[in-house]
């Protein structure tokens, strides 16, 4: 005992010389505050983070009920004014549902049937409440789909009741979820809560989604390719094809990266490495359609020098190019110029009997350089979705009939028939309109044959060039 | 011995001061990067080009294009967020969110912002993608069963 006596006051001795106490003292006491203040702050934080994601959980609760709620409404709803008020709703309640979805922290994978399903009911509510709004009464097969969907509401109404239950009994912790590498116990609560969700997944993997005119159908991602016409071809004619569209004849080597499979348009992609003026290397990408053997895109990344390029001269090298390589008729509609390049777009412009009819869903954009007017980069996206030879049957609305419903502070400058895309992949075949209101200018779209307004563009006049939003 | 033990104490305590100080430095340096983000201004093309930073600062340019794509792609899919910013932030979608990557500011001379212009432009590298890996360094197995698309540089680009 004695020893030890002996030896602490040798150590407090020894800790006197030089200040040696002090200084230890001062470290320890500097070390734990350090310490307690990165701990205080790091609570802190992980208080914030989880109350933003009880805010969006119990959020996402009452939007699904009120989903629930009004979509049962929809189903007894009498009148079709009444119809599109409350379909109306469940449109905002399905929406903002969707939007805090995506707030929790639970991975894209587990949430992505729900959140189908919320976006579908969305979307599926807003096109039956315009419906609604022409005076369209609501067909059985919309009626069944409602009850589908109501069903569907109130199993995921249940489940999220019951999450909600567990978190307020405390059984459940976001902060537990949202930790890596927790504690056994941690784990198991965090494999509950994920399970329940994965539980709502599995409700709905019978959910094979709504086929309807709206953005987010299913029919959308089979629609057929209008405009990609002609025979398979195989990867030798592809390079054949793809060399036709480089301009440069700097070409160092051109690499074959294969066919793109999994997708709903396969190609054959390939890169080609080019020699710049001073030994530097920059690579293109050309993608050749599989069928028919069209240019999918290309494009090409290298540094402009100055510009020596007009715009309208650009914009003419475009269409001169387009034309060069079968694509006729497509006049430009919109260019945007960035750092010494401009992106024009190209519209087909079909001849009928009523003049010309710019047909803005067969689109392809053309990348030009300014420097020295080299086509930089193509996409036809559009074009290979859409281009068809449409049939204009008869047109029943005249300009001057089309007109007369226009808003009256409208001051028309010019128009022209056009064929615009909807939403949901169809066209339909307007009167396009250039107006005025003060400084703003419009592009407004009548329905030639119904003289409904369909749809309205502020035209917004950048430096960089003319956009439409 | 005794002086030993003073010796070793000694050593331990400025190695823990050490060890707190740099955790201090990171502490102090994120918050001058997060705060350098919140001064520039958060549209969709700036958005994305960070994202694009982020992801795939090193790939070639087709590579950042189609990470630009991927995010559009998914913005139009309804299994996922409806804009921009929440395909992004979405929970696990970016290890460059995840990270704080995407705080980084772009460097003078990047072609992320062209990248970024040409994705909402409508050029689709990726041929449709909604999902992208690196097999070098994805652990996730889930993600390996995903149907591929193509791959570009370092990316497999899945369905």
């Amino acid at each position: 005992m004695s020893k030890i006596k002996n030896k602490l006051y040798d150590w407090k001795d020894r800790l006197k010389d030089r200040h040696m106490l002090s200084l230890v003292v001062t470290l320890v006491v500097t070390i734990t505050v350090i310490g307690l203040y990165t701990y205080k702050r790091e609570r802190d934080f992980r208080q914030i983070s989880e109350n933003r994601y009880n805010m969006a959980f119990f959020e996402l609760v009452n939007y699904v009920e009120n989903v629930g709620t009004y979509l049962e409404k929809s189903l007894v709803s009498s009148t079709p004014q009444h119809g599109v008020e409350t379909l109306t709703h469940v449109w905002r309640e399905a929406n903002l549902a969707q939007a805090y979805l995506a707030q929790l922290p639970i991975g894209s994978q587990e949430l992505a049937n729900t959140s189908k399903f919320l976006n579908q009911v969305s979307d599926y509510s807003f096109s039956l409440s315009r419906k609604n709004i022409y005076n369209e009464p609501l067909t059985q097969e919309d009626l069944d789909n409602l009850k589908n969907l109501h069903d569907y509401s109130v199993e995921l109404q249940n489940t999220l009741n019951q999450l909600s239950a567990d978190m307020n009994d405390g059984r459940i912790k976001w902060g537990e979820l949202t930790q890596k590498g927790s504690s056994v116990f941690a784990t198991e609560v965090s494999n509950i809560s994920k399970d329940s969700f994965s539980n709502v997944e599995n409700n709905f993997h019978e959910y094979a989604g709504l086929i309807y005119d709206g953005a987010f159908s299913e029919h959308m991602t089979s629609v057929e390719k209008k405009g990609l016409t002609g025979d398979e071809i195989n990867e030798e004619k592809a390079k054949e094809l793809a060399l036709g569209y480089i301009q440069t004849s700097n070409i160092k080597e051109v690499n074959s990266l294969g066919l793109s499979e999994n997708t709903d348009m396969p190609c054959f992609d390939f890169n080609v490495v080019i020699n710049e003026n001073d030994n530097k290397e920059s690579n293109m990408t050309i993608s050749i359609t599989k069928k028919g053997g069209h240019l999918a895109f290309m494009n090409y990344n290298r540094e402009i020098g100055a510009e020596t390029i007009q715009e309208k001269r650009a914009v003419e090298i475009g269409k001169e190019f387009l034309t060069g390589h079968g694509y006729t008729d497509m006049k430009e509609t919109y260019y945007m110029k960035q750092e010494g390049i401009i992106t024009v777009n190209y519209a087909y412009n079909q001849k009928s009997q009523y003049g010309e009819i710019v047909a803005y869903p067969d689109l392809i954009k053309v990348k030009i350089a300014l420097d020295n007017g080299e086509i930089l980069g193509v996409e036809t996206t559009g074009y290979l979705n859409s281009h068809n030879l449409r049939n204009i049957q008869e047109v029943k609305l005249n300009p001057e009939q089309a007109q007369s419903g226009l808003n009256q502070r409208l001051e028309i400058q010019s128009y022209r028939l056009a064929i615009i895309p909807t939403e949901f992949k169809t066209e339909l075949l307007c009167w396009e309109f250039k107006a005025k209101v003060e400084e703003s200018e419009y592009l407004i779209y009548i329905n030639a044959n119904t003289g409904k307004e369909e749809d309205i563009l502020v035209l917004k006049v950048m430096p960089n060039g003319t956009l439409t939003m | 011995m005794i002086q030993k033990i003073k010796f070793f104490i000694l050593l331990i305590i400025l190695a823990i001061l050490i060890v707190i100080i740099n955790n201090f430095s990171k502490i102090v340096e994120n918050n001058a990067v997060y705060a350098i983000a919140n001064s520039t201004s958060t549209s969709d093309l700036q958005l994305i080009a960070r994202a694009i930073n982020g992801e795939a600062r090193g790939e070639p340019y087709e590579g950042q294009v189609a990470v630009g794509a991927v995010i559009l792609n998914r913005v139009n899919n309804s299994s996922f967020p409806n804009t921009v910013a929440g395909v992004i932030y979405q929970k696990g979608a970016f290890t460059a969110v995840s990270d704080g990557q995407i705080n980084v500011p772009i460097a003078q001379g990047s072609t992320v912002l062209k990248a970024a212009q040409d994705a909402l432009n409508g050029w689709d590298p990726s041929g449709g993608a909604i999902y992208y890996y690196n097999p070098a360094t994805a652990t996730s197995k889930w993600i390996w069963s995903r149907p591929v698309i193509k791959t570009i540089g370092k990316h497999k680009f899945c369905k």
